[in-house]
């Protein structure tokens, strides 16, 4: 019996090895700029990209009070959406006297949270102990905030951003998102990259009636939402647009998927089925893996046993890189589906190319330095950006395997100054719900369009529905990047 | 099968690898070193530092990375266990922790978290046995395997260092009255428990593709599995507990190829360590030798 205690005793001790291997908390980062994320070396996979936020529609007054709607397309609606809740003692939701969207979520101090004369406080849950991941530090993300502080701010208020660290996993996000309330009473509380961490912070500001903007999540549980948004598509439509590109690309492949045992990463692969195998699509074998497992050589060889010659493979970009490199040295060669990371390709090198990767995200390729092809459609965007970090910020490799991601960050950045901007000067937390609810409109040349308007439950709370095509091509100083082969579309 | 045996023996020899260490430094200090994973971690990215930044030859960077481990082993058994000398075994456990934590921001911090490459000490596709390629450095680690556990076997049973390193971990106030050194054979054991991990990580990582910080310490937890299952005490029952547990791992997985339950070769290992742990507490293949250790 003694023996059997202390076997006990052993194991609880390595599961606190373990949680501390794993968790390893940081403490909150305060940074004078905005970030709506911060990589996750971890979580690159999923949801790539960083970029949260819509912004100007090229041509019109970003400092208008509201955003116009993009020419020829319906006025903004809230049909299919379930109506928002009023705030305790605040008068009904209804139309406002200008015939747009009155919002009442908020009311008194809260709905003034966070914007003051002189500041706009926002708060964001991210996976800081993986940010190194991309080289890249929550100082090299605030760079266009910096510049826009320095010119002033938004209406006169500096932008303040708060992090904190979740880790990476459901349960720290959510005590995340109650340091962010508890100690800086954000205006916006940001969620950054998670598949598994969002859907928990999105009951926890259900609860707690806090304005919050997430990155990609699976839309399961969310229709009946009124405090959450996504300006991304979800995983399931993600999952959709990886199934599209098998259909038009590989068709008569034989596929393996290799995916994340999560119930929150489950939907993305269900949605590429559901297109996959309405085509016809031969699914050989699918396979979950748990995750950093490490070695997959199990699975490679099931997969080539199987006769499959296509793997989409639904797991972070480390592991997609491991599981990569593991097949080759197999001497198999499949085509892959992937998440497309710089983070991926430059490890990978001459691999990634042989053959060339392909890949879907939210947002659209970066590599430094070119501007030529599928680059030239944002390189407007990508010069500003080269331009501001050379002067704030030159330390940050932006040429390396974090680029992308700091520049959809930096995108992601430019279209929340625009909807800050939108909201005017008396800018209130129900003013810029209104602000999203009416919002149609590409923000700027380097997104996506973003469209809140779309009839469906949930679907005002949603706006991402465009998502890029990409493969691995051979870039400037030799650097195996990604570029766009379908720039923003939503079906091919 | 032939194939499950032979990715058995390849995922076998990975956890094996771990297993021994961690048996080495249970059977030496009677503790479980949980920063293991990650002093084989940070070997790697000095290897990584003398090997791709410096441009030195592979075998340099893994002298460098062993000798680095074996150092951080030593100071952590100097300045940590050593004042804990009287304490509780599971508060040194504890005090690993610690070290592991310290570690993994040390990588963070020296190196960032980007994953990094680093190629075995003989390069190509090795040998294809039932259609599986096994790596020229999985064949070369699957011998260093069964070396070290027999020379570890051997040195504990047969020298007087060695039975010195047994009594020690039996009864430290015992062994100094037999003038045993006990103070160099805890700095010994530590040593060279951090320096197999540091070989460990070294012959593992060509396998894995790439690594980061907190890369080992899953596999290492596998090794800790793989030595309850084969004896905690005894270097040659955990090497056999790793290739039983590769090989039931992988086993299970090809017998329910096209199962929709998830994990279940997990559910397998569980039930599995929970029989071995209610029927023989110390391990299948401990011997009384052995079980007296555990």
């Amino acid at each position: 019996m003694r023996r059997h205690c202390k076997r006990a005793l052993w194991l609880v001790v390595a599961m606190a090895a373990t949680a501390a291997c794993s968790a390893a908390p940081r403490p909150a980062t305060t940074v004078d700029a905005a970030a709506p994320t911060v990589p996750d070396a971890s979580a690159v996979g999923s949801d790539a990209s960083v970029g949260v936020l819509a912004t100007e529609v090229p041509g019109t007054d970003p400092t208008a009070p509201s955003l116009p709607p993009v020419p020829g397309a319906p006025a903004p609606t809230l049909e299919g959406s379930s109506p928002a809740a009023p705030a305790p003692g605040a008068p009904p939701a209804g139309p406002a006297p200008d015939g747009g969207f009155r919002s009442t979520l908020y009311s008194g101090a809260n709905d003034t949270a966070g914007i003051t004369d002189t500041t706009i406080t926002i708060c964001a849950h991210a996976a800081l102990t993986y940010g190194a991941a991309f080289n890249t530090g929550a100082e090299d993300l605030n760079v266009y905030w910096t510049a826009v502080n320095e010119a002033g701010g938004v209406h006169g208020r500096r932008v303040e951003v708060h992090y904190e660290n979740d880790d990476y996993k459901p349960d720290i996000a959510v005590q995340a998102a109650t340091r962010c309330k508890d100690e800086h009473n954000p205006f916006i509380l940001l969620g950054g990259i998670g598949f598994d961490q969002i859907p928990a912070v999105r009951t926890w500001a259900e609860n707690n009636r806090v304005l919050y903007i997430h990155h990609t999540a699976t839309s399961h549980g969310a229709d009946s939402l009124q405090h959450s948004w996504t300006f991304l598509p979800t995983t399931e439509r993600t999952g959709e647009m990886f199934g599209r590109v098998a259909a038009a690309r590989f068709r008569d492949s034989r596929f393996g998927i290799i995916k994340r045992g999560s119930e929150n990463w489950e939907p993305g692969v269900r949605g590429f089925k559901a297109v996959a195998q309405s085509v016809g699509i031969d699914i050989r074998l699918e396979r979950e893996v748990p995750q950093n497992k490490g070695s997959y050589i199990q699975d490679i060889v099931d997969l080539r046993n199987a006769g499959v010659d296509t793997v989409f493979l639904w797991v972070n970009a480390l592991e997609a890189t491991q599981f990569i490199t593991q097949a080759g040295s197999q001497g198999w060669k499949p085509q892959f589906l992937v998440f497309p990371f710089n983070l991926t390709s430059q490890t990978l090198g001459s691999a990634a190319l042989d053959p060339p990767l392909v890949g879907v995200s939210m947002h659209n390729a970066y590599t430094m330095g070119d501007y030529s092809g599928p680059f030239a459609a944002y390189a407007d965007d990508m010069r500003l950006f080269e331009e501001q970090y050379r002067r704030y910020r030159p330390s940050a490799d932006i040429g390396g395997i974090g680029g992308d991601l700091i520049f959809l960050n930096w995108s992601s950045q430019k279209a929340m100054h625009q909807m800050l901007l939108a909201c005017g000067p008396d800018c209130t937390r129900n003013r810029f719900v209104e602000v999203m609810h009416g919002y149609r409109a590409q923000p700027t040349s380097s997104a996506c369009t973003v469209d809140f308007t779309r009839p469906g439950p949930g679907n005002s709370h949603r706006g991402g529905w465009a998502l890029s095509v990409m493969e691995t091509y051979s870039g400037p100083e030799g650097k195996v990047s990604w570029r766009n082969t379908a720039t923003c579309v939503e079906s091919l | 099968m032939d194939q499950v045996l032979v990715i058995g023996a390849v995922n076998g020899t990975i956890y094996a690898l771990f297993a021994v260490s961690v048996a080495l430094v249970y059977r030496g200090t009677r503790t479980i070193n949980f920063a293991h994973g990650e002093v084989g971690t940070l070997s790697l990215y000095i290897a990584w530092w003398l090997v791709t930044d410096s441009g030195l030859p592979w075998i340099a960077g893994a002298i460098g990375a062993i000798a680095g481990a074996a150092a951080i082993g030593v100071v952590f058994e100097r300045f940590i266990v050593r004042p804990l000398e009287r304490a509780d075994r599971a508060t040194v456990a504890v005090a690993t922790v610690g070290l592991l934590s310290l570690l993994l921001a040390l990588q963070l911090q020296l190196f960032g978290a980007s994953p990094r490459s680093l190629g075995g000490p003989i390069s190509g596709l090795g040998v294809r046995i039932a259609g599986v390629y096994v790596s020229w450095t999985q064949v070369i680690a699957f011998g260093v395997v069964i070396v070290v556990a027999v020379a570890v076997t051997r040195v504990l049973r047969r020298t007087d260092f060695g039975l010195g390193v047994l009594a020690a971990a039996q009864d430290a106030d015992a062994a100094r009255l037999m003038g045993v050194p006990v103070r160099r054979v805890s700095m010994f054991v530590w040593g060279a428990g951090a320096a197999l991990a540091a070989v460990a990580a070294l012959l593992v990582v060509p396998s894995v593709g790439t690594f980061a910080p907190g890369y080992a310490t899953e596999l290492y937890l596998r090794g800790i599995v793989a030595a309850v299952i084969g004896g905690l005490a005894s270097p040659l029952g955990a090497i056999a507990g790793g290739y039983a547990l590769a090989t039931l791992e992988y086993g299970t997985r090809r017998t329910f190829l096209h199962s929709t339950v998830p994990g279940l070769e997990y559910i397998v290992i569980l039930a599995v360590v929970l029989v071995v742990l209610v029927a023989r507490p110390t391990g299948l293949l401990a011997t009384a030798r052995t079980r007296g250790a555990a």
